[in-house]
């Protein structure tokens, strides 16, 4: 079954044929210089991300790594253009996607999207809305972003619940998602997720909610699936473990600022703040449990 | 392995199911387990295994549907009948779970959390358990200072650490920890981790440590046992298990574990077997038709409680009508009449014969649709409604459409632009619900528009007097008003009825628009909105999806209007002079009539327990999850 959903079958849009023909690194689609996000009244404000600059490349696998309060999925909102309009208050000397200004006001309520900027967050279960069924949500989304005959909708949906390995078409079209387990709920959110051709993925905490042997899956499927559709993945986690298997790049977070940028494969050695360090050192394993203490940060560095 | 028989706590082939019958679902299948003093067990298994449910059992937090656990060999059930050995028990078995921001009393200080059970359990003074508490919070090293905190105002990771200075404040034996950490940050758990397994290995307490995390467990626990599908399928030390289990699907749990770290396994895996469910869609058209009635047949199960409910509320009107103090009976007769009239109005009132004589006719005229008749006008009750209660519904009806369609107008206005001036004005007059009782506004209205602007006729009734009735044709006056064709009836009709339709919109709109707001509000922050905006989903799919979500409460709150707006017709009815029900109690609570009253009561209640079957059948329509035999989670 796997074999006839094979790849020859998604046609990449004209966008994405351009940008095959760049190396993918090369090319930063999203700008960040001297991003700081603050909430609160402009004379009492607090900001939860400060002075942040980096960019990434189409294609590009990034991780951000960060405790809880240090401001990664602030971070994350802001550059899905979810901060627009609310009363979070976002600065930047650039922030661009795709050269789209992402500071620009919007006045509705409703936030909006920044073309080529898709959004999954931590828990399928509240990211997918339950009242309609996966079949509806899906059909939605394949009807706005390929143009299609209405009759050849539900062949597109069937071919996307194909590309997450989803084969029961007919019971999970049908299926709001508190009938499906985790596993086939986080499926079907990646199916919508990837179904609206993103430049960039962005991922919130993607996998906390699941068992390991879940998020192993998901993460597999997602690194696919992104670099099949040629598509940049921001992953922000606090998982480093997670992020060293599944990122190129990794932005590690304290206290709103990113405090190391470096690549995923060298961050045991080349790590050099000492909150890295920290980090990699106290999340446990299972060499570890004959060990008399597990390494903490306390232990390790003082942060800060 | 050997267990002691008598020390300990023990479960013997238990079973825990959750439902009934087709709905039903084995949470732990046929579990014998044992945790011994000193021991530490780690109970490892993934989402849906039941090893929270197990942990609950243990701590007696829930009744088993088979086999029986015993706690140093008597039996638990036993033990939780009698106060005093459960008062021991509950001292010697402590429950830590994940949640720490739910278990804490948001009202008190840390500080009483950590005491009340040191005081109530270990039976400490006030002094001594407060001695306790330091000592407690100093060997966990929490800074004191942060026991005089509320629990919000500490970090999830210091909550963590009092809620097992808790659970150890009264030296229990066993610990049951569920997922203690998993909500922690990594350089946190690991301290919280460190301070669990030493202060067991230092108390001598039994530890079971329920997690889904394998390196935590595996750090904490001396022992594992792995859960699957409510079964332990493998126990033993943790480092055979670590390094040699023969379980396909131990490895499979460890092997997701030790790859993260090293990359993606990069040939695609294909879904897990626990992920592919068999096809529920039957085959050929018979089978295809019984299943769409079984799906559909949510509704009929909310239609069967309606027969139940209409007798309640038969009763209670019965009740409510005989529990008026005085003499109805001398009152309609005055104190002369002779016992044959006494009698006469005794019996046409019902109130001849025992209480049981008289319900039993009560409830047997009421299967055949019979109220009884007016002693008033002398006419059958089921005649009089008849007449006077579609006028009324129709009244309600408009009122509500109406306030509805200025509620969904309002709502949009104020959500989507909320920094304009309309939206501020509507959040006002909405936050302002219910402030203005309705017969204020019905008086002002009537002061304003028709004594001081004459923009609307007199309130008294329905039609200028000038004009003839339109035929009866449906009951409901506008309607049949349309049906005549007369356009001056329909002039006049639409013209009486302007100000209180405007008095029923600004008396009871504010309620629906302010649960709407509030609804709307909520919904269009939820991951489940920016999902569907970063998918691309067009600006009204999204709004659509929001208003779906909101609008259940909304319903609800609409439904208790319409049954304010029936029920409380007589305010409209008197104050713009409608014939209608309203105007009737008022008849007949003047005259004593029991009767009458006793069936407005019937019939009223009757029109609001349709309204609340409507409500609920809307909201199970608008949201499936609140059909009847609905699983919340498929998992």
């Amino acid at each position: 079954m796997s074999d006839v959903i094979s790849r020859g079958q998604i046609q990449p849009i004209p966008a994405i044929q351009g940008l095959l023909l760049q190396p993918a690194q090369t090319t930063p689609i999203l700008l960040a210089d001297g991003l700081t996000v603050s909430y609160g009244p402009p004379e009492n404000s607090v900001a939860a991300v400060r002075d942040v600059s980096f960019t990434i490349g189409a294609g590009d696998r990034v991780a951000i790594v960060g405790e809880s309060g240090s401001g990664k999925t602030t971070l994350a909102l802001a550059l899905a253009g979810f901060l627009r309009g609310t009363s979070a208050h976002v600065t930047a000397r650039t922030l661009s996607f795709d050269g789209i200004d992402l500071r620009a006001a919007v006045g509705s309520r409703l936030p909006r999207k920044i073309p080529g900027v898709t959004m999954v967050f931590q828990d399928a279960m509240t990211s997918l809305d339950p009242l309609w069924t996966v079949g509806s949500q899906l059909g939605v989304v394949v009807r706005k972003n390929e143009t299609l005959r209405r009759r050849d909708v539900p062949l597109r949906v069937r071919h996307w619940l194909g590309r997450v390995g989803l084969m029961d078409f007919d019971r999970i079209v049908r299926a709001r998602p508190y009938e499906l387990s985790g596993g086939m709920r986080q499926r079907v959110m990646l199916a919508i997720a990837i179904a609206s051709r993103p430049r960039l993925l962005i991922a919130d905490e993607p996998t906390s909610a699941l068992d390991a042997s879940v998020a192993r899956e998901v993460m597999d499927l997602m690194t696919e699936l992104t670099e099949e559709a040629q598509a940049a993945l921001l992953m922000v986690s606090h998982d480093l473990h997670m992020c060293q298997g599944y990122a190129d790049r990794i932005l590690v977070m304290l206290q709103g600022r990113v405090v190391e940028q470096v690549a995923a494969a060298q961050i045991e050695t080349a790590a050099r703040h000492d909150y890295t360090r920290g980090l990699l050192r106290c999340v446990p394993t299972l060499d570890c449990f004959d060990v008399p203490l597990l390494p903490t940060l306390c232990s390790v560095a003082a942060p800060g | 392995m050997v267990e002691s028989a008598l020390q300990g706590l023990q479960t013997h082939s238990i079973v825990k199911r959750f439902g009934h019958g087709r709905h039903s679902h084995v949470a732990v299948r046929n579990v014998t387990f044992c945790l011994v003093p000193g021991a530490r067990v780690g109970i490892v298994g993934e989402s849906g295994s039941g090893k929270s449910t197990l942990g609950r059992l243990l701590v007696g937090l829930d009744t088993l549907s088979e086999g029986r656990i015993t706690f140093d060999g008597q039996d638990l059930g036993d033990i939780l009948r009698s106060r005093a050995r459960r008062l021991d028990y509950r001292r010697a078995v402590q429950l830590v779970a994940q949640d720490t921001s739910s278990s804490f009393d948001p009202l008190r200080r840390l500080r009483h959390a950590v005491r009340v059970p040191a005081q109530q359990l270990a039976g400490l003074d006030q002094a001594a358990a407060d001695a306790r508490v330091d000592e407690v919070l100093a060997a966990l090293g929490v800074p004191e200072h942060l026991a005089d905190r509320y629990p919000y105002e500490v970090s999830g990771g210091q909550r963590q650490r009092f809620a097992l200075a808790r659970a150890l404040v009264v030296r229990p034996r066993f610990l049951v920890c569920d997922e203690v950490v998993s909500a922690l940050d990594v350089s946190v758990q690991g301290q919280v981790l460190n301070l669990l397994k030493h202060s067991c290995i230092d108390t001598g307490a039994a530890l079971a440590f329920i997690s889904h995390g394998l390196p935590a467990t595996a750090f904490v626990a001396s022992e594992l046992a792995v859960m699957v599908r409510g079964e332990i399928i493998e126990r033993g030390s943790t480092a055979d298990i670590l390094a040699r289990s023969t379980q396909a699907y131990t490895r499979h749990l460890l092997d997701a574990h030790r790859v993260s770290r090293h990359g993606r396994t990069h040939a695609m895996q294909p879904p897990a077997a626990a992920l592919v469910q068999p096809v529920l869609a039957p085959q050929g058209f018979g089978a295809r038709a019984a299943h769409l009635l079984r799906r559909q047949r949510w509704w009929l199960a909310r239609l069967a409680a309606l027969p139940g409910q209409l007798l309640v509320f038969a009763l209670l009107a019965f009740a409510l009508v005989r529990m008026i103090p005085g003499d109805p009976v001398r009152t309609i007769t005055g104190g002369q009449a002779t016992p044959d009239k006494y009698a006469a109005v005794q019996h046409s009132l019902g109130l001849d014969g025992t209480l049981p004589e008289q319900l039993g006719r009560y409830l047997g005229r009421l299967v055949h649709l019979d109220l009884g008749t007016s002693l008033l006008t002398g006419r059958t009750l089921t005649s009089e409604f008849a007449q006077r209660l579609p006028a009324t519904l129709e009244l309600a009806t408009m009122g509500l459409a109406a306030s509805l369609l200025v509620t969904f107008i309002a709502s949009a206005i104020a959500v989507m632009r909320p920094r304009s001036l309309a939206s501020v004005a509507i959040r006002s007059y909405a936050g302002a619900a219910g402030a203005i009782p309705d017969f204020a506004i019905g008086v002002l209205g009537i002061f304003l528009f028709y004594a001081t602007l004459h923009w609307v006729p007199a309130p008294l009734g329905r039609l200028a007097l000038s004009i003839q009735a339109p035929p009866r044709v449906t009951g409901l006056p506008f309607v049949d008003a349309l049906l005549s064709g007369d356009q001056a009836a329909i002039v006049s009709m639409a013209q009486h009825l302007v100000l209180p339709v405007l008095v029923m919109i600004v008396a009871h709109s504010a309620v629906v628009l302010q649960q709407l707001i509030a609804g709307l509000d909520e919904e269009l922050d939820k991951p489940a909105t920016l999902f569907r905006i970063s998918t691309g989903a067009p600006v009204s799919t999204v709004l659509l999806s929001v208003y779906r979500r909101a609008l259940p409460a909304t319903v609800t709150m609409a439904g208790t209007v319409f049954g304010y707006l029936v029920g409380g017709a007589i305010i409209i009815e008197s104050l713009f002079g409608f014939e209608g029900m309203g105007q009737y109690l008022t008849d007949a609570v003047a005259g004593a009539d029991l009767t009458a009253m006793q069936g407005f009561l019937v019939t009223i209640a009757t029109v609001s327990l349709l309204i609340f079957l409507l409500v609920d059948l809307c909201n199970m329509l608008i949201d499936p999850r609140r059909r009847p035999g609905v699983a919340k989670d498929g998992a």
